[in-house]
């Protein structure tokens, strides 16, 4: 179709302002948090309504264009990359906090609204408790697309807990509601099913959340620890023990180092090999027991110190290190690569054994950063972008950390999603009977496949503008 | 639309379950559905032998439908056509349970009751309740989203199942999620499958999240005169710092008194239990209780909240409503039963916003009372799904009830994964 008409179109649609379509413009669309690969969008286009959504997908639906949703492009899974040279529809313009409904613990808003924002605006003593830690930035669309986790999630619960319904923009321009204010609905759970499809089965314009008070009373503590082997059993210990930290996550070396060279440090000692920052909360009446827990399986495991946060202001500085510290590894280097895979959570110390001796065979510098608590590890690949071996050995070494974890019994990803990146892998975990089943299902909402098209399932052939990841022959065997 | 006679439908089952695992003709009629008897009954042994039944079933177009326990067979319309029911008693294994990740494995006919047996040989339990644990399945508890008062606190059988295995038309087995607590690779179907009655295909397998049991759990109940007064108790402990298990409110017929009740679990560390039931009890004299205590005999008022009836009333509806319509919904369930001289049992999990309206009488005004509720219910931005009913009501009333949202794609589902149309045809909301 002719560029300029599909260009006048959009703006008839959404209005000037609303369309962006010159190439520098297009720059920041071609690629999410996730940066080895890159694909050029046609055109970007940022509705302010559910209506303008809907006619924004008639026009694509009449013509024939794929598109794919977007939210704050902070997925780490090449997610809302413009494949097939599509449109991009961004919710960036759709941030309005639409009802905060405290009696009956909900709230309404648009996708484009930044996951702490709700919590912030919603306050009086409740919040929306998943808190992935890109939450300053991240939309509420783009968790409910990635069913986002986040450090606290471990006793919370995911997205998919606390989301009851999502008005949904199918791919033809259709709109419904799916879900409500209400637990359940009769007929099948397609609120559920569309948390976590990563924005393959159309635009999510509004979503209902539950709002939970704040807990009564928060620990934090910070164990120390002289070998990462010690902290992972630890983990695993305090989960056999039946404690439920509301937060269990780990730093290593590389990462306490990053941290502590950076603006945001937050004291944790710099020759510790590997850090726990747990956290507690609930009722006071139940800190003693489990505090004594914790306490216990720390020293059991040769922690060399656990420090309690004396104050809110403590515990802040403890956490602010870990919500910047995939930042501040970054900063380390040009470019960094994220893993996601999960695990049962008493193989976690032979899986970090694991990614300590991929990083040695491929000379690359890994940091561990990572939600422990749910066994989701974060491995951090920090590389030069311009070392032209360095992508190659990154995608090998990160094939390799996948493989192991589904070989131990785990998943592919916890939190970040499928998306482009790790599609290729998908029949690692899954069967071709099982990959069916799940098409067959993404048919029924998104039967052309225009909406999002190549993420999610793997492909044979290679796509054209997106980086080697995707090509075969990366794919490793299962280890 | 069975080419095959019965009994030559016997034998060809028999063939693949053996003789002795099949029922046909008068044996059949204890799996009847709603007054519709199958040609047969079928008790696969093994996976592989339920798929073989699936693929049977494919070639000659059999209608079928999956059987648990049967304590929820009369969840779903009219079924359409019946012709084979698969049981799935002998499918009952426990395939994996790996205690300290906190995760299980069953086969879907297993009991609820067995595999909380299993789980308790290490102190942990899987946090769902649903009445009738001896005879209710894993595998019919998820296919008909059954709960009871601790979804609360733990969520529904949707947030607790992480990986589900399933054998759709034709006998093609299919998988997703992972044996981990944390996962988001691939589609997330098993939200498809649960609450789907088997219309979408038969579940075979499914891994749970599961918990440490409580060190100590102590209920406590407060009464009042009012139902106004125990609604505002009820709404102010949700929004309070307590952290019940599971919040109830009882109707007086119900609690077998003259009084409404409001009835707290608490669980977990002895100390929170042993404040938090403290303070739920000075709250309720403060609210202005008649009485408000500790009950000893916590467990089967427990029971009473999960079935008000005690199971002998011929109608049991749920509601499903936000929080501030449950208050709403209980009233109307009264005025209605006096209204239409119908025998109302109501109970509701308060904090999850379910409402169970148990009610006896003449069947067309028992129609009439139920169409009323609903109303009621779908005033309060919610809905009502009748969970028992005898086929005199649920010709006047639909089950379901209306789909306010996603019917075309829900029908697209059922068209890509049964276009034959044989997999419990005709049970789901929207004649699914
Ligand atoms: C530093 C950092 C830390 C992070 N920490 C976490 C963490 O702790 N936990 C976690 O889970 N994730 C984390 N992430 C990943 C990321 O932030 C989440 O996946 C987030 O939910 C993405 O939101 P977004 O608005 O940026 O979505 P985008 O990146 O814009 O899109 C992500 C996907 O969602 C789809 N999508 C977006 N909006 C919609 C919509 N309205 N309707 C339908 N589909 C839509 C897109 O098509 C795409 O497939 C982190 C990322 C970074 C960079």
């Amino acid at each position: 179709m002719d560029h300029t008409k599909l260009i006048s179109d959009l703006i008839r649609v959404v209005g000037q302002g609303a369309v962006l379509y010159r190439p520098e413009e297009l720059l920041v669309y071609e690629a999410d948090g996730h940066t080895i690969d890159k694909a050029a969008p046609r055109a970007i286009v940022l509705p302010s309504s559910t209506e303008q959504v809907s006619q924004v997908l008639r026009y694509l639906h009449q013509t024939g264009i794929p598109f794919v949703p977007r939210g704050a492009g902070t997925g780490l899974s090449g997610g809302s990359l413009a494949l097939e040279n599509g449109v991009v529809v961004c919710t960036a313009r759709m941030r309005r906090i639409l009802e905060v409904d405290i009696p009956n613990l909900r709230a309404v808003v648009e996708p484009g609204v930044a996951n702490i924002r709700l919590s912030q605006e919603v306050g009086h003593g409740y919040a929306y408790a998943p808190d992935p830690s890109s939450q300053a930035a991240c939309s509420i669309g783009g968790n409910v697309a990635e069913n986002s986790g986040g450090p606290h999630c471990l006793k919370h619960g995911f997205t998919t807990n606390h989301v009851l319904g999502v008005e949904l923009v199918l791919p033809e321009g259709e709109v419904v509601m799916l879900g409500g204010k209400a637990e359940e609905y009769p007929g099948l759970d397609l609120r559920g099913f569309v948390i976590g499809s990563e924005g393959t089965l159309g635009v999510v314009t509004k979503v209902m959340v539950r709002l939970v008070r704040v807990p009564e009373a928060v620990k934090t503590l910070l164990a120390v620890f002289d070998t990462v082997d010690s902290a992972t059993r630890t983990v695993s210990d305090i989960i056999a023990a039946g404690v439920i930290p509301s937060a269990l996550e780990m730093m290593d070396h590389v990462v306490i180092q990053a941290v502590e060279r950076s603006p945001v440090a937050a004291g944790y000692p710099l020759d510790a090999a590997a850090v726990l920052l747990i956290e507690l909360d609930g009722p006071p009446e139940g800190f003693d027991w489990e505090m004594a827990q914790v306490r216990e399986i720390c020293q059991r495991h040769q922690a060399r110190e656990v420090r309690v946060a004396k104050d809110d202001k403590e515990r802040a500085l403890l956490w602010r290190g870990r919500k910047h510290a995939i930042g501040a590894v970054g900063a380390l280097a040009t470019a960094f690569y994220t893993q996601d895979g999960v695990i049962p959570r008493k193989r976690l110390p032979e899986l970090l054994a694991l990614v300590a001796d991929v990083a040695k065979r491929y000379q690359l510098t890994i940091g561990n950063v990572f939600h422990a608590g749910d066994g989701n590890l974060h491995p951090l690949i920090v590389y030069d972008a311009n070392d032209g071996d360095a992508p190659r050995r990154v995608q090998q070494a990160g094939g390799e950390i996948m493989a192991a974890c589904v070989a131990a019994g785990g998943s592919l990803s916890g939190e970040h999603g499928i998306g482009l990146e790790k599609r290729e892998y998908m029949p690692l975990l899954f069967s071709g009977a099982d990959l069916a089943a799940m098409a067959q299902a993404r048919a029924a909402f998104n039967p052309d496949g225009r909406c999002n098209p190549g993420k999610v399932f793997p492909t044979s052939t290679g796509c054209g503008e997106v980086g080697a990841i995707t090509k075969p022959g990366v794919l490793p065997a299962v280890a | 639309m069975a080419v095959a006679t019965t009994s030559q439908l016997a034998q060809r089952l028999g063939a693949i379950v053996s003789a002795r695992h099949t029922l046909a003709d008068e044996a059949a009629r204890p799996y009847a559905i709603d007054g519709l008897v199958p040609q047969a009954v079928a008790f696969p042994g093994s996976v592989g032998e339920l798929c073989e039944l699936l693929r049977l079933a494919q070639q000659d177009k059999l209608a079928v439908c999956p059987w648990g326990g049967g304590t929820e067979i009369s969840f779903g319309n009219l079924p359409e056509r019946l012709d084979l029911v698969i049981a799935l008693p002998r499918l009952n294994q426990l395939l994996d349970h790996q205690p300290e990740d906190l995760i299980a494995t069953a086969q879907a006919g297993m009991t609820l009751h067995t595999f909380q047996a299993h789980l308790g040989v290490h102190n942990q339990f899987l946090p769902l309740d649903p009445p009738c644990p001896e005879r209710a399945t894993l595998g019919g508890m998820a296919a008909a989203s059954s709960s009871g008062l601790l979804r609360l606190r733990y969520g529904l059988p949707r947030d607790l199942i992480i990986r589900m295995v399933v054998a759709g038309a034709g006998g093609t087995l299919s998988a997703s999620g992972a044996k981990v607590v944390k996962n988001v690779a691939g589609f997330d179907m098993a939200k498809l499958y649960v609450g789907s009655l088997g219309a979408l295909g038969i579940i075979t397998e499914m891994t749970f999240r599961v918990r440490p049991r409580p060190l100590a759990r102590r209920s406590a109940l407060a009464r009042f005169s009012q139902l106004e007064a125990a609604r505002s108790m009820a709404l102010a402990v949700i929004h309070s710092e307590l952290l019940p298990e599971a919040l109830e409110i009882l109707s007086p017929r119900t609690l077998g008194n003259e009084a409404w009740g409001v009835l707290a679990l608490f669980g977990g560390g002895p100390e929170i239990v042993a404040a938090h039931a403290k303070r739920f009890i000075d709250r309720a004299g403060a609210a202005g209780a008649q009485a408000a205590e500790e009950v000893s005999a916590g467990e089967l008022l427990l029971e009473q909240a999960r079935r008000p009836d005690g199971g002998v009333a011929a109608v049991l509806a749920q509601a499903s409503v936000p929080l501030t319509g449950v208050a709403p919904v209980l009233a109307v369930a009264e005025q209605l039963g006096a209204q239409q001289s119908c025998t109302i049992w109501s109970a509701a999990h308060f904090g999850s916003g379910a409402v169970l309206v148990a009610a006896d009488g003449p069947e067309p005004a028992l129609g009439q009372l139920l169409l009323a509720l609903r109303q009621s219910a779908v005033g309060q931005g919610g809905s009502l799904v009748l969970r028992r009913a005898p086929e005199g009501v649920k010709r006047q009333v639909d089950v379901w009830g209306e789909v306010t949202g996603g019917l075309t794609v829900m029908r697209r589902l059922k068209e890509n994964f049964d276009p034959q149309r044989i997999l419990s045809p005709g049970r789901l909301a929207g004649g699914l």
